[in-house]
């Protein structure tokens, strides 16, 4: 079981990695608008 | 929408049903009616965006459903001049690093995802625009140009295409200040986010027997986890706290917040360094995430709400043309106005400003204040006020109140201000929470003396207070009620209710008593022609259209725009146009001498064919034969009888007050079914408020400003018009949707809306009961305390969002 010493660090370091892509996207105003786009993707080419 | 859950799928009323629609804006054609549009705007709109080869549109809009109906384009024929948006003096685009400029503009009248299409597919259709987005929920459009574009040509096309444009001033602190706290508190969420879901899998372990150095590890762990959750992204908590403690005696629900999570980390730290090393921190972290998101979805909602009301944008954002110090005039943009400027305001223009007519006479439609549909003549020296419409005449004004200080904009800060009032059971639950505190507090005090020095057991009395601190956090009480409420106003918003104040949700179910205003609630508020003979003979027609072309009363608009819709043709010449004294007017034609008079001996009220209020009956005389005659009035909603009808059965009381005569109320008031003694009629607003006060628990749904006295003194008003972005209304509810529909829909909305907090506050006061006697009595230690707790405010959080689908089905 002494693995986890060394996995739990790994997995905290992955979900810091989502971490840092979610705080990525609130600064480039990704949540601004929820709606529009889920309308723009079917008219777009 | 497709996407949303929301739709509607009530069907159109029968009568509805039968009339054909406008091609462009689907809206009903009137009927006798042979070609395909409403009004010339809507045709125009039509060609125009078949000859770019855009038809698309249509073909997109039907596949959709769309959300609310588009309106007819009537603005066409404003004259506007967008030359400002050019001036560097004037309008700071933001500079792209490539050159290019961008812009956002609010834009009237998107409504569907066919409309984003439209407006997205700009850069095709001008080669200087590099994009253009658009953001539906907020009709803003960022629009960026090559350096060589001007944004005149932009602005133009937009209009053209029937979307006005105003520009929005995106520079502006605040806007940058709520973008930075929005992003902040995003952070604030995914920070908590990641510290809770890692410590809960850390927690698991812990709980499930892990022990030796490995527990030790998890432990530390947790702490350095926890540490960021507690700190950054519990932060507005303690500062809040903080500052109320400070600065006032008025604690809100975030102090006992606070006083958990600070009781609850260091109780946290103390195990871990001398205890048992039971420590709590996934569970505040999973409470500081779950409380923070609810913050989150309260703030944008209620952003979307403030978003739709800030209506007074609209005329802080056009050009004025303005006399600037050398006599010449000028255009510029209305924020570099001010008190005593000289400005003029073109035929058909709003007034951007409140003013004191200096040269010129016209006619000014103030429906938008006063609901009155005739417009007033105004002259030197009269008043015309921001927000109203100048329908004839160039007029010179001097400027006396610009922007936040225009009677316009005064009702709207106050319909802003009303908006962010805590609602009546939101402050009862801050209250609630303030003896809250009081009580665990004192509750902790008792246990510390009873249990601690009286019964010589100081560990375990310390042990209990933790529980109790820890179990005792309000949070499901915190959550419920702004939540449910929040989640209510949402979904009344994708409804169409606009609901200004939330109270008046609140309110709404007790009051039995309905008080309906006549004009332009039960019916239109329009002049139509509503009873025509002898009217469709070609000769007859091309003679009004002729005659009235050169009168500029507002009959001779209605008959012009009538003539003009059933069968387009050019004008005749009229010889010897004459004004009648006693009313009316003459003129000769190729085809002989026309009159058209009004009939002497017609009452107005009198019954007709076709449901609603008629003013006025004209004789059209063909060298002194009679050949047709048209009766005018106000034509009663289509909806309003089957409404009305379903609101008696539902057991509502219902009157008609009404400033109009006896015959003409009392013959409406029979066809929608309200009973006699119920018609009130000739009623001064005065006599109208006494009304209301003599009826307390009434409520009032007029058409605005002209019901004002009246709408506020009743419990709850209800303001009903045709376009949300043409009116300004007043009342606590607005149905921004057409008419009075959905009426029915809203009582059930606010009743459903008042069970849904009951069971929350219920199920909130309950669980608090239990854990607190539970925390008191030894029977939970802290570790249990502290898995409970935001499975409570878990469930609350289900409650409401199982409570806003139920408000979704109706």
């Amino acid at each position: 079981m002494q693995i986890l010493i060394l996995f739990v660090p790994m997995a905290i370091l992955v979900s810091f990695g989502f971490l840092v892509a979610f705080l990525w996207a609130a600064r480039n105003r990704q949540f601004e608008d929820l709606e529009t786009p889920s309308h723009r993707i079917l008219y777009e080419d | 929408m497709p996407s949303q859950p929301c739709e509607k799928t009530e069907e159109p009323p029968p009568a509805l049903l039968l009339q054909r629609q406008c091609l462009h804006c689907q809206q009903p054609v009137p009927e006798n009616d042979s070609s395909d549009f409403c009004c010339n705007g809507c045709q125009t709109v039509y060609g125009l965006l078949q000859s770019c080869g855009l038809s698309d549109y249509y073909r997109i809009r039907a596949d959709l459903g769309t959300q609310r109906p588009a309106r007819p384009v009537s603005w066409l024929q404003h004259k506007n001049s967008f030359a400002f948006l050019d001036d560097p003096e004037q309008v700071t685009p933001r500079l792209d690093a490539d050159g290019q400029r961008s812009l956002s503009f609010y834009l009237e009248g998107v409504h569907c995802a066919a409309c984003i299409w439209l407006v997205e597919q700009l850069p095709t259709f001008l080669p200087d625009v590099a994009s253009a987005r658009l953001n539906l929920a907020s009709s803003e459009a960022e629009i960026s140009l090559k350096a060589s574009g001007r944004f005149e040509t932009v602005a133009d096309l937009l209009l053209r295409w029937g979307y006005r444009p105003h520009l929005v001033q995106e520079n502006s602190d605040r806007n940058k200040h709520a973008r930075r706290d929005q992003i902040l508190m995003l952070s604030r969420i995914g920070v908590a986010a990641f510290a809770a879901g890692n410590l809960m899998i850390l927690a698991v372990a812990l709980y499930a027997g892990v022990d030796g150095p490995l527990a030790h590890y998890f432990e530390w762990l947790s702490l350095l986890l926890a540490l960021p959750a507690l700190t950054f992204s519990a932060w507005p908590f303690y500062q809040q706290a903080w500052g109320q403690l400070r600065h006032s005696r008025q604690v809100s629900i975030d102090v006992p917040i606070a006083l958990s999570l600070v009781l609850g980390s260091l109780g946290g730290t103390y195990e871990l360094f001398w205890g048992t090393r039971q420590i709590y921190f996934d569970s505040l972290a999973t409470l500081v995430f779950l409380l923070l998101l609810s913050r989150y979805t309260l703030l944008r909602t209620q952003q979307q709400v403030l978003r739709s009301s800030q209506l007074l944008s609209f005329y802080t954002a056009e050009s004025v043309t303005r006399q600037s110090a050398d006599g010449s005039w000028q255009a510029v943009p209305v924020t570099q106005i001010q008190s005593g400027d000289t400005i003029q305001v073109a035929e058909s223009q709003r007034f951007p400003v409140d003013g004191v007519v200096r040269q010129g006479e016209s006619l000014v439609d103030e429906t938008v204040l006063t609901g009155e549909p005739f417009p007033k003549r105004v002259g030197p020296g009269d008043n015309v006020y921001c927000g109203t419409r100048n329908q004839r005449e160039c007029l010179e004004i001097s400027v006396t109140a610009t922007a936040d200080d225009t009677r316009l904009g005064q009702i709207l800060l106050q319909a802003q201000h009303n908006l962010g009032k805590k609602t009546h059971l939101m402050r009862l639950v801050d209250r609630l929470a303030r003896y809250f505190m009081v009580g665990v507090l004192g509750l902790s005090a008792l246990l510390f003396i009873g249990l601690g020095l009286l019964l010589q057991h100081p560990q375990e009395a310390l042990v209990r207070i933790l529980a109790l601190a820890i179990i005792a956090c309000p949070c499901a009480l915190a959550l419920a009620t702004p939540l449910t409420v929040q989640i209510a106003l949402k979904r009344a918003l994708s409804k169409g209710f606009f609901v200004r104040n939330p109270d008046a949700l609140e309110r709404l179910p007790n009051l039995k008593t309905l008080v309906f205003d006549k004009t332009g609630t039960l019916t239109l508020g329009r002049f139509e022609i509503l009873q025509a003979e002898g009217f469709n003979a070609p000769d007859v027609q091309a003679a009004v259209l002729a005659l009235e072309s050169h009168s500029r009363h507002p009959v001779a608009r209605t008959l012009v725009q009538a003539v003009l819709k059933q069968q387009p043709q050019p004008i005749q010449k009229v010889q010897d146009f004459s004004v009648i004294p006693s009313g009316g007017i003459a003129g000769q034609l190729a085809s002989g001498h026309w009159q058209i008079v009004p009939d002497p001996d017609f009452e107005s009220g009198s019954p007709l064919q076709s449901a609603g209020t008629a003013l006025l009956r004209l004789k059209i005389l063909h060298n002194d034969h009679l050949r047709a005659s048209l009766t005018l009035g106000d034509p009663l909603r289509p909806e309003a009888p089957e409404v009305l009808r379903q609101l008696r059965a539902a057991g509502y009381q219902i009157y008609l007050l009404s400033g109009d005569q006896p015959a003409a109320c009392s013959y409406l008031a029979q066809q929608v079914g309200i009973a006699p003694a119920c018609t009130l009629s000739q009623q001064s607003p005065e006599a109208k408020e006494q009304f209301l006060q003599s009826h307390p628990d009434a409520v009032m749904i007029g058409d605005g400003l002209n019901d004002l006295l009246a709408m506020s003194k009743a419990r709850v008003s209800i303001s009903v018009q045709g376009s949300a972005e043409e009116n300004l209304q007043h009342g606590d509810i607005y149905l921004a949707e057409q008419g009075l529909s959905h009426l029915p829909n809203l009582l059930w909305h606010a009743r459903t809306l008042r069970r849904l907090l009951k069971v929350a506050l219920g199920f909130s006061l309950t669980y608090n009961m239990l854990g607190i006697s539970a925390a008191v009595l030894g029977f939970v230690s802290p570790l249990v305390a502290a898995i409970v707790m935001p499975f409570s405010a878990l469930s609350v959080f289900g409650l409401a969002l199982i409570g806003g689908h139920i408000l979704c089905k109706s």
